[in-house]
């Protein structure tokens, strides 16, 4: 039992916070904020530009993959330091679609996609959801046919975020539409300049935007066809005990509440600091105890991977526990600020940058997002206990 | 990060899990008290109440984890508490004693021959700061002036330690032990729920020497805070075993009990319920553990001791509360041991400082200021 980082994984938070003193200054941050979820403007164009530099988008590929081996705990460091910074993460291309070709892909496909995604050329928008298929992912309807050496592409995908700057859509469609639902899938890597791609941008609360896209006769060539006919559905959820981990980071919620204890130390309201209100202090204990202790879950997560087990119901676990904070936490703080926490990032006056506002209204789509956390809840519970699905 | 038990944890885990499941009584069978005199012993023999001492004095020359392990086996169980009071009040012997002291006591202690048991709370004071029970001149010697409650297992036990300060001192200070037959100290045995066997312990001017006062007079502070955060680590493990064991009676209940034609498991409102149990059981695992391992390794353990109660206590509460709702009636009744877990939940909760006080500590160590 070591609750301990290694040697080598603190001198690797080290190089990564020296980084981010060095190239994420306080004037990016800033604008990072602003940008409420803008993930294509030139600052953040520059940060991948330079993290790509590092091979940092390669983190845990394998070396003979031109990766730099990195252990998933090395990963959740690196983007716990990110969160923490307010600097865009790494995205699904690196944290996801590129390990998913890894495992899944043909040398050919290797060599032919993994360098573009190292250096950040290649960036990809994931198209699993449709708009009749969110939770049910296994029943989408999205049809590729196969027509001589192409595949040919109809449908609609929908919540396909970055699809007005990616350059490549990463898509499951319906390859074999009489197997059942889980067998009849394939993924398919989609240029997203081919012709018959309409994407329509949608605004969500947090000002976040998202997209969705119509496939009329978008043909490809067969060898855009990621891990066998019809595996799609083993592509698609290896990768998501990942996804699960990356969404449960705590880097962010950390800078939330110590920028929030801050604040309470040393704003004077009625002759006092607002943290020696009882209400006020009994509450930013309770949020400490549950930063602890989704920090705790995310890691435990983290160490499973690396030591080779699958962590089914525990990726599960840091995700609802993260993410749920995220929506107490959002909430705990706006109200200790009272009126001022209404404040958006554009006052000068806003506390915290208005940070607090900004995980209040981003929470909902953590909670639903990647897999609603009812979702993972039947997962703790089936993989966890053993308790069956209804059949 | 390594959460993994060494080998030779997995074996002490495995050993207390099979010893453990051969006394427990049965479910519905009457409840062990916790200061069961035959459990104790066998306990002692088996090396649980010395497994931190020093070996030079009859002890194992444990490590904190290693009687960790012990704790969530026996959290599990429902293993009688008198294990950990004995367990702290040894090792205020070994932390506070003089070499003499030592020698002369942790044998029996370690052994079981000997028990003791620590008095520490009062009526009207909590912090150590103003606990108010003083350690006076009289005539040649000293007396102990005081009232002591909620001290465990006091009935049976050899020897009393009890915290004291001397007068114009700020708190404790002083570690004083006494035997419960000494004249002036009456033992009072308290109705608790839980039915374990606590005591309000009265200190009517009991003469004692200095050869009675652990260490010299003035030095108890440090070892006791000491020991009342490694006992609050180990608690929280213990608590998290007792709460894992609740959630798993209530999903051995939803797997085999049949409404609507189908199994209780299979509604998603119970998966749900069973999963964020879990996922708070789980997280109180991780904080406890820290918490004993922070301890272990002399790093800052101040606040992940507290951090490690607080989620512990709601842990082990909400396990038994959802377990009761997911069993119905048939977890309600005595028969079943759910009860016991529910009753221990709560005593344990308020017992090593309760959440409201941990989360008072933890509002101490963010600096929020005071004000006007």
């Amino acid at each position: 039992m070591d609750f301990d980082l290694e040697e080598t994984h603190a001198h690797w938070l080290a190089e990564v916070r020296t980084f981010l003193a060095e190239h994420f200054s306080a004037g990016d941050e800033e604008d990072a904020r602003r940008g409420g979820g803008e993930w294509s403007g030139p600052m953040i164009r520059r940060f991948r530009r330079q993290l790509a530099e590092r091979d940092w988008l390669a983190l845990t590929w394998p070396e003979e993959e031109g990766g730099l081996a990195k252990s998933m705990v090395e990963q959740v460091l690196f983007m716990d330091a990110l969160g923490y910074a307010g600097a865009p993460s790494i995205d699904m291309t690196a944290s996801s679609v590129a390990p998913a070709i890894i495992r899944s892909g043909t040398p050919a496909q290797l060599e032919r996609w993994l360098p573009p995604i190292r250096a950040g050329e290649v960036e990809f928008a994931v198209g699993y959801s449709e708009p009749d298929a969110g939770s049910d992912l296994a029943s989408l309807q999205t049809r590729a046919v196969r027509d001589g050496d192409e595949w040919v592409i109809n449908g609609e995908k929908i919540w396909n975020t970055g699809a007005e700057y990616c350059t490549h859509e990463w898509l499951a469609c319906r390859t074999d539409p009489d197997a059942s639902p889980h067998r009849g899938i394939s993924v398919l890597i989609v240029p997203i300049e081919t012709p018959g791609i309409t994407v329509h941008g949608i605004t969500t609360w947090r000002g976040m935007r998202t997209n969705q896209v119509a496939f009329s006769d978008v043909r490809v060539p067969a060898d855009h066809l990621v891990g066998g006919l019809h595996e799609g559905w083993r592509v698609i959820t290896q990768a998501l005990d990942f996804e699960r981990v990356a969404i449960g980071i705590t880097g962010g919620l950390r800078r939330l509440f110590e920028g929030l204890v801050d604040h309470c130390r040393k704003t004077v309201v009625d002759g006092r600091p607002l943290g020696a209100r009882p209400e006020v202090a009994t509450a930013l204990a309770r949020l400490a105890v549950d930063l602890e202790l989704a920090r705790l879950l995310n890691y435990r997560a983290a160490a499973m991977i690396d030591a080779g087990q699958v962590p089914h119901g525990e990726a599960s676990m840091t995700k609802v526990f993260t993410t749920e904070l995220h929506a107490r936490m959002g909430d705990t703080a706006t109200e200790v600020l009272g009126l001022a926490g209404q404040l958006d990032p554009y006052d000068e006056g806003a506390p915290l940058g208005g940070l607090a506002q900004l995980v209040y209204r981003a929470a909902p789509y953590l909670r639903f997002g990647g897999g609603t956390n009812e979702i993972q809840r039947d997962i703790i519970a089936q993989q966890g206990f053993g308790l069956p699905r209804r059949s | 990060m390594d959460l993994a038990l060494s080998p030779e944890q997995e074996e002490l885990a495995r050993s207390a899990r099979s010893f453990l499941a051969t006394v427990m009584p049965a479910p519905g069978a009457p409840a062990v008290r916790s200061d069961d005199e035959a459990l104790f012993a066998e306990m002692a023999a088996l090396g649980w109440v010395g497994l931190l001492l020093p070996e030079a004095h009859g002890g194992g020359g444990g490590t904190l984890s290693d009687l960790a392990v012990v704790a969530a086996e026996a959290g599990r169980a429902l293993a009688p508490t008198v294990l950990f009071s004995a367990v702290a009040a040894a090792r205020l012997v070994e932390l506070a004693g003089t070499e003499a002291q030592r020698r002369a006591l942790l044998p029996g202690l370690a052994a079981g021959s000997a028990r003791a048991t620590v008095a520490l709370h009062e009526p009207d004071h909590e912090e150590l700061d103003s606990l108010a029970t003083s350690l006076e001149a009289a005539g040649d010697g000293l007396a102990l002036v005081g009232e002591k409650r909620f001290v465990a297992d006091a009935v049976g036990a050899s020897h009393l330690v009890v915290a004291a300060r001397r007068p114009g001192e700020p708190g404790v200070s002083t570690l004083v032990l006494v035997p419960p037959g000494s004249p002036g100290v009456e033992v009072v045995p308290v109705g608790t729920f839980g039915g374990d066997r606590q005591a309000a312990v009265s200190l009517r001017r009991v003469a004692v020497s200095e050869e009675d006062v652990l260490g010299a007079p003035g030095e108890g502070r440090r070892p006791l805070e000491r020991v009342l955060a490694e006992t609050t680590a180990l608690q929280s493990v213990e608590m998290v075993g007792g709460a894992r064991r609740a959630l798993e009676l209530a999903v051995e209940h939803v797997s085999r009990r049949e409404q609507f034609g189908r199994t209780l498991g299979t509604f998603q409102a119970v998966q749900h319920h069973v999963a964020d149990v879990a996922i708070a059981v789980d997280a109180a695992d991780l904080a406890a553990w820290q918490a004993v391992w922070a301890l272990e390794h002399d790093r800052p353990s101040t606040a992940a001791v507290s951090m490690a109660k607080v989620a512990a206590g709601d842990a082990y509460r909400r396990a038994t509360l959802t377990a009761f709702q997911l069993c119905g009636g048939a977890g309600y009744v005595t028969d079943h041991p759910l009860h016991r877990y529910a009753d221990r939940a709560k005593a344990a909760s308020l017992t090593a400082g309760s959440t409201v006080d941990h989360l008072a500590r933890l509002t101490a160590g963010l600096g929020l200021g005071t004000g006007g």
